[in-house]
């Protein structure tokens, strides 16, 4: 207790020196060696008891040793000056950090919990596996679905060349044909038949052709019919028993002079930067 | 003739604990003068309230209480447990009512499925909020864990209540031996700032002001603004703010602080935020609200010597300590950290205390 009160003490004092300091005294210069000597006596002992402006009491012995706070002669010490203390500064920032990015949206739940046992296990950092695995399997899930739809049309129902479906040699000639487009893209996967069979049929006489795709109508129509009273309709299959062909709005015609690289209009030639790698290479 | 031993007791005050221990050693108490020289003498009727509450879920107790309401006498029976509910007054909160049934929940005969009903934040007593984050947690220090569960169903403000908690806590056989010396440096702060029926920013601003103070402390601070609409608001409109620090070692410094009609938000946050600092510097393992239920467990553990460094015990602590020597017969043996500290490291040799209720189907 006793350190606690030197120190404020000595506290004060250096509180009290300071404020002095603040002031430009105009001293002799032999009162001032001993302003000097005095404070750095004072500064030395305990804190006496300052007598005030007033006590005159100035002895010029510089022997003299227990003087109060050198009190001036002439004049009280204050000068208009300006004060050379400089002002504490003290900085409180304010500076709100937004709110921890760690405290993910799982601890938010784990705190906030009714199980006493989630609360501790807070700790645990945010891991985003279980957000990581649930994209993985989605992807790979389209890409099987896409992998079976391509097996399914290439490989898995070779339609010509499967002995026991009895097919006739134009009946083969012309999945083969069919498969020949699909694989090299020109057709739908599944539709490459179709597509060789329609190119027939327009090479026939119109009235021909016609029937045939009367004939073709009907007996879709009826199939339909038989599927519905087997009960293998559903509204979802509906283009599975679509009649009607249409082609799906061919791919947009290429406009103007394809000057091989770039799109050139408003008066720019627009580069993409596929373009521009393609030529610097 | 009295087989088992009678404990007398004089006063009002302690008279929770009194009953717990009473309760946990089958002890026959008795308490009287009860506020005997007061203008309106006699039990109030949250400690009626609470006399009933500990008969619904103890099993074979009597309770006498005399003509003006100045003595009571408890015999206590065997705690069943079970699903119970129970309205609690409007005089005080449910943190009144849920402390004692804490001490005693893991030596009952079922699983606790307690539902309450009333004020769940007041001034005078721990919220919902702080027993679910910070008792409950002490009570896994001591191995019970498993199934440790508190419900905020809904909210109740003062005057008018209406909230509701379920209080969930399974059985254990006998209580482990805890060995918490290291305080370690608090790590984290967490908090709920909650409003209910009063403008929602209110809890945007409580947290705000708190956060002024406290971000030039430590980086890891996150205030959860709880929001319950309708219904599960409640009859009136209030707000609170409850603060934990977690430590390195998961000890764990609390405070919280409740609104009073005229009260600004930025007050009760700065009010709480300071509490909470002060409550650190306290320092220890336990903050002083948690003081009595730890060492309650320590006693209650298996025949060894628990060790708990804590600050110094408050006023509530120090008459628990006594009533412990009364009903346990256990000293404790309090020593001072080191001469810088004014931390103690409690340490005191447990009963063995083991759970003979517990249906063992």
């Amino acid at each position: 207790m006793e350190d606690e009160g030197d120190r404020l003490l000595d506290l004060l004092q250096a509180h009290g020196q300071q404020f002095l300091n603040s002031f430009d005294l105009n001293q002799h210069p032999r009162k001032k060696q001993k302003l000097e000597e005095s404070q750095k006596e004072l500064e030395n002992e305990d804190f006496e008891e300052w007598g005030g402006f007033s006590n005159a009491a100035v002895s010029t012995h510089p022997s003299e040793e227990n003087d109060d706070d050198t009190p001036d002669e002439y004049d009280d010490g204050f000068t208009a000056s300006s004060s050379t203390k400089i002002p504490d500064v003290v900085v409180f920032s304010d500076s709100r950090q937004k709110p921890s990015e760690q405290f993910s949206k799982a601890q938010k739940k784990a705190f906030m919990a009714t199980k006493v046992t989630s609360i501790m296990e807070v700790d645990r950092a945010p891991h985003r596996d279980e957000d990581d695995t649930q994209n993985d399997e989605d992807i790979s899930n389209a890409q099987n679905d896409a992998l079976l739809h391509r097996l399914v049309h290439t490989k898995l129902l070779s339609g010509s060349l499967n002995p026991a479906l009895d097919l006739t040699h134009a009946q083969r000639d012309k999945a083969l044909s069919g498969r020949v487009l699909e694989i090299a893209g020109k057709a739908k996967l599944g539709k490459g038949e179709v597509d060789i069979r329609a190119a027939e049929r327009n090479k026939a006489s119109k009235r021909v052709r016609e029937g045939l795709l009367r004939k073709k109508d009907e007996r879709e129509k009826q199939q339909l019919e038989e599927a519905k009273n087997l009960g293998n309709y559903h509204p979802t299959l509906k283009k599975l028993f679509d009649t009607s062909s249409r082609s799906s709005g061919r791919q947009r015609r290429v406009r103007g002079l394809g000057m091989g690289v770039g799109k050139f209009s408003g008066g720019t030639l627009k580069l993409s930067k596929e373009e521009i790698n393609s030529v610097t290479g | 003739m009295e087989s088992r031993s009678l404990v007398n007791f004089s006063g009002h005050q302690y008279l929770r604990q009194r009953l717990v221990l009473s309760i946990l050693t089958g002890k026959h108490v008795r308490i009287d003068k009860i506020r005997s020289e007061d203008k309106d003498p006699g039990l109030r009727d949250y400690e009626v309230s609470l006399l009933r509450l500990l008969e619904k879920v103890t099993n074979g107790s009597v309770i006498e209480i005399s003509v003006t309401g100045t003595a009571v006498l408890l015999k206590p029976g065997v705690v069943s447990g079970g699903p119970v509910t129970h309205d609690c007054p409007l005089s005080r909160s449910i943190g009144y009512f849920l402390e004692p049934l804490v001490m005693i929940a893991p030596f009952s005969k079922k699983p606790f499925q307690l539902t309450l009903r009333g004020i769940t934040t007041d001034d005078n007593d721990l919220s919902v909020d702080l027993i679910r984050t910070v008792t409950l947690p002490h009570l896994q220090l001591f191995g019970i864990s498993d199934g440790l569960e508190l419900r905020i169903k809904r909210r109740g403000a003062p005057p008018e209540g209406g909230g509701e908690v379920q209080f969930l806590c399974p059985i254990v056989k006998e209580v482990k031996t805890v060995n918490f010396v290291d305080p370690g440096k608090i790590k984290r702060i967490r908090g709920i700032a909650h409003s209910v029926r009063v403008n929602p920013q209110f809890s945007n601003r409580m947290i705000d002001a708190s956060r002024s103070v406290l971000n030039r402390f430590i980086p890891d601070i996150y205030l959860y603004s709880d929001v319950y609409k309708g219904d599960e608001s409640g009859k009136s409109p209030g707000y609170a703010l409850s603060l934990l620090a977690e430590s390195t070692t998961s000890a764990i410094h609390c405070s919280e602080a409740a609104s009073s009609p005229g009260e600004a938000p930025e007050d009760i946050a700065l009010l709480a935020t300071r509490a909470l600092l002060s409550e650190i510097r306290h320092g220890g393992c336990v903050d002083r609200k948690h003081q009595s239920l730890v060492l309650l467990m320590m006693v209650l553990g298996s025949e060894d010597i628990g060790q708990c460094r804590m600050g110094e015990p408050s006023v509530r602590t120090v008459q628990f300590l006594r009533d412990i020597k009364i009903f346990f017969g256990t000293v404790f043996n309090i020593t001072p950290v080191d001469s810088s500290n004014t931390e103690l490291l409690y340490s005191c040799l447990g009963t063995g205390y083991v759970n003979v209720n517990r249906s063992l189907a």
